[in-house]
């Protein structure tokens, strides 16, 4: 009895050992892999229980949570999917070799698709995250992965941060002059005095807003979105005999003069487009300043192992820049696997010997006799 | 001349040439009328090849940054894709439902906003061209491949295509356009590294391009397996080309994520 039962375990061992090794389970893994991401992206991922329950019901919410639909990727059933794939290949890799004479590019195909795997894992487990807010002139040496403070080496801070945009031909200030003929167009810059012509008035943009509103208790203007629902600039006027500063709404477009204010301003708004955000940094080791550079959108800094990038900014006034600090042990082996990948995809594919010997016997055969 | 010139010329050559299109597809034996045909095809892709590299001097930038550019450039890619396949494998009867839709991609791309828009910083990389040229030829070959397993599914007479050879269409041009579509997302997750720190973030698009991907690794494997007959595989085809245009274009409408830009 025992013996048979051992036999009964040796043989159901044996079978799975071949399924496992077999490209039925690949194509079986494959059914149940697509309609999974196929879920992962369409229900939003990582958002917060309230979201859920406010765009699904509680119902569907408590479903999500149970069944870890609301992190489908970072979810134990779906790990148990990918490294079961991993495995699959691995044994059809070993069982194909034991079988048949395989190409160079058969075998690196294979064994990449497990590296990469193996990658994913690895940053899975051991990737370092986290931002960092910069206020211009603002030092950090540390950064915060999943509540706990990494040290980075050395001291990384934010000497100015450079928001760019593209010259906008849309934008512009008109000004009307008393008695003037046709009003002056001006596109301008903050912060910079521009003469009007014929006149001894300048003008300058002190402040732009693209939500007004405005407080009564501290008689301040603010912005109460970053939506550009009422932008709004602040012009400072000053001639020889005034001096005085003028909120100009786009919304409101026409020019408003009055008896005391003879100049008509207008301000036509158009949206400005960013060009490119950079963060001028220093690296100071023992106090001592070592390296200057500049991060940007694919452009990040890399140093000690650390990579830094520009992440996000402050685009109201320009002072801050958002920067994210990673360190990531699976990206080198994700790199080896894409160019394993694809040289074992280009030999198999565009260079595989019995599909050229194939051509050529072809081509013989077309020869006339 | 302009942008608009060269790719409307290049669209009344594709209109043009369905009629030698319609002849060789009706008729067994027109050598004529099939260089006549191939000729038109070859002359509205020189006219729609000036279009892009004028567009490319104007920008500043490779064509392919918004839905009305990249729409030029898979006409462009499916266009040369065809030649390439009727090159290798003899498919001119197949060109009047190839160029019928092409035609329908040039309106679709017509029917979007072609003003230049300045680059947003995340595009502004060389990982650009090589992503999206491979990303787009991979698309195109799998746009020949559509185009084979329609007409191998439809019920049409024996006379017009033989089935052995649909099918080698189909499995050549996913051969083809297998390794670019790996090139295309290898290169997309290169880029991303470098321009976010994280090669993969699970975004609507990659996770749909990492779908299409499996399905066409799948038409590969099932090809292997006993049982899955030709007709059976045609359809594997063409859901893959479904899972395609909703990487590229349902994506960008219904699900938001990292290329919200390509719209």
């Amino acid at each position: 009895m025992p013996l048979r039962a051992l036999k009964k375990s040796v043989e159901l061992f044996r079978k799975s050992g071949q399924y496992i090794a077999s490209v039925r389970l690949t194509v079986v893994l494959l059914f149940v892999l697509i309609p999974v991401a196929i879920l992962g992206s369409v229900i939003p991922q990582g958002r917060e229980y309230s979201e859920y329950a406010e765009k699904f019901g509680f119902k569907w919410t408590g479903l999500f949570y149970q069944l870890h639909l609301n992190t489908v990727f970072l979810s134990p059933w779906f790990l148990i999917l990918v490294v079961l794939l991993g495995a699959n290949i691995l044994s059809c890799l070993i069982v194909s070799l034991m079988k048949a004479k395989r190409t160079f590019g058969f075998i690196l195909i294979h064994l990449s698709l497990i590296l990469l795997i193996a990658g994913g894992l690895v940053s899975a487990t051991m990737r370092l995250k986290g931002d960092l807010i910069l206020n211009e002139g603002q030092t950090a040496s540390s950064f915060d992965h999943r509540g706990k403070m990494i040290p980075l080496g050395f001291e990384l801070r934010l000497k100015d941060f450079e928001l760019q945009h593209y010259e906008n031909e849309l934008e512009k200030l008109m000004i009307a002059m008393p008695g003037g003929q046709k009003p002056f167009e001006f596109r301008f810059r903050k912060n910079l005095w521009t003469a009007i012509p014929g006149t001894d008035y300048q003008f300058q943009v002190e402040r732009f807003v693209p939500d007004f509103r405005f407080d009564m208790a501290s008689r301040a203007a603010f912005s109460a979105s970053e939506e550009p629902n009422n932008p709004a600039i602040l012009v400072r006027m000053k001639g020889k005999a005034e001096d005085y500063t003028e909120w100009v709404f786009a919304n409101f477009s026409d020019f408003h003069m009055t008896s005391e204010r003879p100049i008509g301003l207008k301000y036509v708004w158009a949206q400005k487009v960013p060009k490119a955000f950079i963060s001028h940094v220093e690296i100071l080791e023992k106090g001592r300043v070592v390296k200057e550079l500049a991060i940007e959108v694919n452009h990040p800094l890399r140093y000690k192992g650390f990579s830094v990038y520009q992440a996000s900014y402050d685009s109201i006034e320009g002072k801050w820049s958002g920067l994210a600090v990673v360190k990531d042990p699976g990206t080198g082996i994700i790199f080896a696997s894409i160019i394993m990948i694809m040289l074992g995809l280009t030999l198999n594919i565009y260079f595989h010997p019995t599909r050229r010997k194939k051509r050529k016997f072809e081509d013989e055969a077309k020869e006339p006799q | 001349m302009t942008e608009a010139h060269f790719l409307s010329a290049a669209f009344v050559f594709y209109l043009v040439s369905l009629i030698p299109h319609a002849f060789v597809f009706f008729k067994k034996a027109a050598p004529r009328m099939e260089r006549l045909a191939r000729v038109l095809v070859v002359l509205g892709l020189l006219a729609q090849t000036v279009a892009l590299v004028i567009r490319w001097k104007v920008t500043g930038h490779a064509p392919m940054t918004n839905m009305y550019e990249s729409l030029v450039f898979f006409s462009w890619a499916f266009v040369a894709a065809y030649l390439l396949a009727d090159f290798f494998l003899k498919i001119s009867r197949l060109g009047f439902f190839i160029l019928v839709g092409n035609l329908a991609l040039l309106m679709y791309a017509f029917s979007h906003d072609a003003t230049v828009k300045p680059l947003m910083p995340a595009l502004q990389s060389n990982w650009l061209v090589l992503h999206v040229v491979t990303c787009f030829f991979s698309y195109a070959a799998f746009a020949v491949s559509f185009v084979a397993s329609l007409a191998y599914l439809l019920p049409f007479p024996k006379k017009y295509f033989s089935h052995e050879q649909l099918d080698q269409v189909i499995y050549k041009s996913i051969l083809f356009g297998f390794p670019l579509l790996t090139l295309g997302i290898a290169s997309g997750a290169v880029w991303a590294n470098e321009a976010w720190g994280q090669y993969w973030s699970w975004d609507p698009k990659e996770t749909w391009a990492l779908v299409t991907w499996m399905i066409y690794a799948l038409y590969l494997h099932l090809r292997l397996i006993k049982g899955w007959n030709e007709k059976k595989l045609a359809g594997v085809a063409l859901t893959g080309f479904l899972f395609v245009i909703f990487t590229y274009v349902g994506v960008n409408y219904l699900l938001s994520g990292l290329h919200s830009y390509a719209r």
